[in-house]
């Protein structure tokens, strides 16, 4: 369960101040695979990361109850020095995790080979989001956070992501950003359209594509 | 429950963020440990040849090098807290992209690490010592670790008091550095203060770190047992220290964890 409850949030840049929410209140569905939209600089990174707590709102609450992923995303939690495995082992011990299983298993599932055993900053953008994918589905999480690195790899690891995670459907849910439709298309169940202050939700998600592309193509 | 869910998590984070530093430290390179055992050492050699050659004698014992010694490594554990406080955030930003890893956490374990180390030599240097024939017969365990207590406490103020003035301006660490090191030569490392001329200690002893080496010393050695060290304000000023350091901390820690 996840509710915001009045969440402003801005951001200062070079260019001024960007708000991202304004005076937001808003429940988000629950057992539902959520698509964010929005065009760049709306802010979805952020509020993947208001969702998983690792950013505070400037204003108001948000509510959590359940067990949510850390944000998955490029820029991601991960030391750029350490090495894939070291990173995998402090994510399992914050995270109470088994290390030895899930060692295993994204060993197998990441295709990483030796590179596991490299620093992070060796990685090209696709074996992070291997490397996280894999991480994130060895410990169960009730809502996984992506942020974008669900339509990266190659075809195979693809499907691949897509099995593992229609095996943990019934557990699991996932709220994601994605520039790619075919990728909100291939998961959403409903998709919310971030507009720069307010989050709107449409049960259609072609719709919401359809508002989105005619939003982008205006900015 | 929920309380106590939340310190479990903390727990967690703290053991994994220690285990963390210590492999990155200790764990890759040789030299890191070595370097923990040697800086200290280089200090007091520097110390006993420059004393040597001004024939002077320890003005506690009879062995300079022990003297040198007890006022090095309180001052290394302050120095190192406090820089390692500033460079930790910097060098763990990437972790704080985990919910439940907070800046106060990476600050913490950073502090026990660097109590444990300096501890740890500190403890060899002194075997090392009895080895060689040093007589050594610490006097007062408690008053001995008293100071190092509150010098804990004093140095993580410091820290988190400049890790908070460097979000806004990173420069800082720079005018920090310049700024701190006349303490060097200010916080009794190779004099005691009745050493000092009345004058001059009225001003130095101002100095929390001064009177903590003091009282540690006292601590330590039978033979000595200083007046001059004030309890009541050593520890009064170390708490005022630590709580604006606490405050700055609170104060930044929300926008230690954006991305930006």
């Amino acid at each position: 369960m996840i509710e915001f409850r009045n969440v402003t949030k801005t951001y200062h840049t070079k260019n001024g101040k960007n708000t991202i929410l304004d005076n937001v209140s808003f429940k988000f569905p629950e057992k539902q695979n959520i698509g964010v939209l929005g065009i760049n600089g709306a802010g979805k990174s952020t509020l993947l990361r208001l969702i998983a707590g690792s950013e505070y709102p400037d204003s108001g609450r948000i509510i959590r109850k359940g067990h949510y992923s850390w944000p998955l995303g490029f820029a991601g939690s991960f030391h750029h020095t350490l090495t894939g495995i070291e990173n995998l082992r402090f994510a399992c011990r914050i995270y109470g995790a088994n290390i030895k299983r899930v060692t295993e298993y994204v060993i197998d599932f990441s295709e990483l080979g030796d590179y596991i055993y490299e620093p992070i900053q060796s990685y090209s953008s696709g074996m992070r989001s291997r490397l996280a994918f894999a991480l994130s589905m060895a410990i169960d999480f009730e809502v996984y956070l992506v942020d974008e690195i669900m339509g990266v790899g190659d075809q195979g690891f693809k499907d691949k992501c897509k099995l593992a995670f229609e095996n943990k459907r019934k557990t699991s849910s996932l709220i994601m950003v994605s520039h790619s439709m075919d990728t909100i298309r291939d998961y959403s169940d409903v998709a919310i359209l971030l507009t720069g202050e307010a989050l709107k939700i449409y049960e259609d998600v072609e719709e919401a594509i359809e508002i989105y592309n005619t939003l982008s193509k205006k900015s | 429950m929920e309380l106590l869910h939340a310190l479990s998590v903390q727990g967690r984070v703290i053991s994994a963020l220690t285990l963390r530093e210590t492999r990155s430290r200790y764990g890759n390179r040789k030299l890191g440990f070595f370097w923990a055992f040697f800086e200290p050492l280089a200090h007091v050699a520097v110390f006993v040849a420059i004393f040597s050659s001004m024939s002077r004698t320890s003005p506690i014992g009879d062995n300079t090098g022990l003297f040198i010694l007890t006022g090095i490594m309180p001052f290394q554990l302050f120095n190192n807290i406090v820089t390692n406080i500033m460079n930790g955030l910097g060098a763990n930003k990437a972790l704080l992209g985990y919910p439940q890893v907070m800046p106060f956490d990476i600050i913490v374990s950073r502090v026990a690490i660097e109590f444990v180390s300096i501890s740890v030599v500190f403890i060899f240097c002194i075997a090392l010592a009895f080895y060689f024939g040093i007589e050594i017969k610490i006097d007062n365990f408690l008053q001995m670790m008293a100071p190092v207590a509150l010098l804990v406490l004093f140095a993580t103020g410091v820290g988190m008091f400049n890790a908070a003035i460097m979000h806004s301006m990173p420069s800082y660490s720079n005018i920090y550095s310049a700024l701190s090191r006349p303490l060097y030569f200010m916080s009794g490392i190779f004099f005691t203060m009745d050493f000092l001329s009345p004058k001059i200690l009225d001003f130095l002893s101002y100095n929390p770190l001064l009177n903590m080496v003091e009282w540690f010393r006292s601590g330590f050695y039978s033979s000595f047992d200083s007046s001059l060290y004030d309890v009541e304000y050593t520890v009064e000023s170390t708490l005022i220290i630590f709580v604006i350091g606490l405050l700055a901390e609170r104060a930044t820690s929300k926008k230690a964890r954006q991305i930006t």
